[in-house]
């Protein structure tokens, strides 16, 4: 029989062990906004140095990885260096490219503008389209910078290539998917692995397929209900989809997050890109706007004076506030 | 009338038995192997720093590697050495002379897991030195969470020789070292992966459950936060993360010294 404190300490252990899913979900050490390793401009960086292309796809975490390997299914198999901008991506559904013209990106922080509630609509991605961008290197070097020869045209016949100079060929899609439910899986905290997976089956059109994009986007806010711009990306799917009242408390929900986690003077920081700003100004005036059409117009400038006091100034809700409404409705 | 023998105190009696294992261990060819391999790594490194790395981000990303990989081989390290312990001594037939000496089976066991994890945990020591002194550090950290990591890899390679000797008894060798080598590599994804796939429907409860007893070391491990940039811990989930190790540990210590004890020889 072993001794009473060895019992002890024995019962207690059993107790504690039995007592873990009370208390270990709440344990979440590597759980926090932004960081170095998911800071586009830092991932940008690095891949510029010869170490990062040495070591290739194993230079990020398992789900940034995936984020990779999506880039090269996106381009047919072709291996071009990283060069999406995937916040802008994952904020608007468009295939943005870092370097590209601000202005052939519309994302859905321009609502609330000029066109009012007049949302970003993602255009479907077709077979095989053509875009406009090159220059961006291949993996695989060019033959005039390649000193293996034989051995390097070898390597550019077996493996898919193009010459980078050509523009980008862009396939649907499809194929992209299961990269975004892996990445999920692997990592349910990844945020902007839900909102790309969303755009992507939104973007698809069929029923069945936006239906699909909610239960995506329902599963990451299961995940992260502190992660305001799901909710804000929720809000745009059932908006679209006609289901304007079920928006406004998504669009409610996204603000009140937002306000609550931006940083006094919004700038950006390793934890606030401008991305999030962008997103967060989004959400709030989407509130306000929401709120105005169709919730009780009487509380819009209620709303958009509480979110002025955060944001510090913004044109849209300064109308919002005064009664001079945006947009041409 | 016969004095009593005089037993030696029961902590030199652990302390001989972890002896043993700290002498085996600089002996055998693991250790110098995954020596190797992280000085590889460091000398890449240092001529990486010689050479000039051309960013910031780049040196975060060596030094996330580097500690990610003096974690991972001194687990693999602990793995290693605790899965064989007992059953070697059983094989070879040292375990009998040994028990033979005036040492309880629980004092065996105490000594072969204390030895263990102290050897594992003085490898990760050793490692970390050569990374941190090879890689060049160009962004801040938070030394408070530095202090941080150390701690929870100590108790994370405790929780490791633990469950490594307990497992020892009840399966082959090769088998233990393949199931907790999978289990510190995707503990944490298995848990997800499973909560996903039953999410929303009638066993998403029971999988929520089920994920919590799975081990997940990927807890314990802070390494990327640390190069993250973010900040320190705060003490409420400090002390949990340390009651989390504690608890498997413990639980895997006296599961295994209850078997050991309990076994016919």
């Amino acid at each position: 029989m072993a001794p009473p404190q060895i019992l002890a300490l024995r019962a207690g252990t059993a107790a504690a062990l039995l007592s873990l899913p009370l208390w270990v979900p709440s344990l979440a050490p590597n759980e926090y906004d932004g960081g170095r390793s998911t800071d586009i401009a830092a991932i940008e960086a690095r891949n510029t140095s010869a170490v990062a292309r040495l070591l290739g796809e194993f230079r990020a975490s398992m789900s940034d990885m995936m984020f990779i390997k999506t880039e090269k299914y996106l381009h047919g198999g072709i291996s071009y260096a990283p060069h999406m901008d995937l916040d802008r991506t994952a904020q608007t559904g468009e295939l943005a490219h870092k370097g590209g013209k601000p202005e052939d990106v519309h994302g859905p922080h321009e609502v609330g503008g000029a066109s009012g509630m007049a949302a970003l609509e993602l255009e479907d991605e077709e077979e095989g389209e053509e875009e406009e961008h090159a220059g961006v290197e291949t993996l695989i070097p060019t033959p005039d910078k390649d000193f293996r020869a034989f051995i390097g045209a070898l390597h550019r016949e077996v493996k898919p290539w193009r010459d980078p100079s050509l523009d980008h060929i862009h396939d649907s899609g499809t194929e992209l998917l299961p990269w975004y439910r892996l990445m999920t899986l692997s990592n349910p905290h990844n945020v902007r692995g839900y909102m790309i997976g969303a755009w992507w089956l939104k973007g698809f059109g069929t029923d069945e397929q936006k239906a699909e994009a909610v239960k995506f986007l329902e599963e990451g806010l299961r995940n992260n209900p502190k992660a305001f711009q799901l909710w804000l990306m929720m809000g745009y799917l059932l908006r679209q989809d006609g289901q304007h009242a079920e928006a406004m408390e998504y669009f409610h929900k996204a603000a009140e997050l937002a306000a609550s986690t931006r940083p006094a003077d919004g700038t950006a920081t390793p934890g606030w890109t401008d991305y999030k700003e962008e997103d967060a100004r989004a959400a709030m005036r989407l509130s306000v706007l929401s709120e105005r059409e169709y919730g009780d117009p009487a509380n819009a400038p209620q709303l958009a004076a509480k979110y002025l006091e955060s944001l510090g100034e913004d044109g849209v809700l300064q109308r919002a506030l005064t009664g001079e409404m945006p947009g041409g409705e | 009338m016969t004095a009593a023998p005089v037993l030696p105190p029961a902590r030199d009696r652990v302390l001989l038995v972890g002896r043993g294992v700290w002498i085996e261990i600089v002996r055998r060819k693991e250790f110098y192997v995954l020596l190797i391999l992280v000085a590889l790594f460091c000398l890449a490194a240092l001529a990486v720093s010689i050479v000039g790395v051309s960013n910031p981000e780049t040196a975060t990303l060596l030094l996330n590697m580097g500690l990610t990989l003096a974690a991972g081989a001194a687990h693999l390290l602990t793995l290693v050495t605790a899965a064989r312990q007992i059953p070697a001594e059983i094989e070879n037939r040292t375990l009998y002379p040994m028990l033979a000496k005036p040492i309880g089976r629980g004092e065996f066991f105490l000594g072969k897991w204390a030895a263990v994890a102290s050897a594992g945990y003085a490898v990760f020591l050793v490692l970390l030195v050569l990374v941190w002194a090879s890689v060049p550090k160009m962004e801040s950290y938070d030394a408070a969470l530095f202090v941080q990591l150390v701690l929870l890899q100590g108790v994370s390679i405790a929780f490791m020789a633990a469950a490594a000797l307990a497992l020892s008894l009840w399966m082959p060798t090769p088998v233990v070292l393949v199931l907790l080598a999978l289990v510190y590599a995707f503990g944490a994804k298995g848990a997800n992966l499973l909560q996903a796939a039953t999410a929303g429907g009638a066993l998403e409860g029971p999988a929520r459950v089920l994920a919590a007893y799975l081990p997940n070391f990927s807890l314990l491990n802070v390494v990327t936060r640390f190069t993250d940039g973010i900040g320190a811990l705060g003490g409420g989930q400090l002390l949990g993360l340390l009651a989390y190790a504690s608890v498997w540990t413990a639980a895997a210590f006296f599961a295994g010294a209850r078997s050991f004890g309990k076994r016919p020889l």
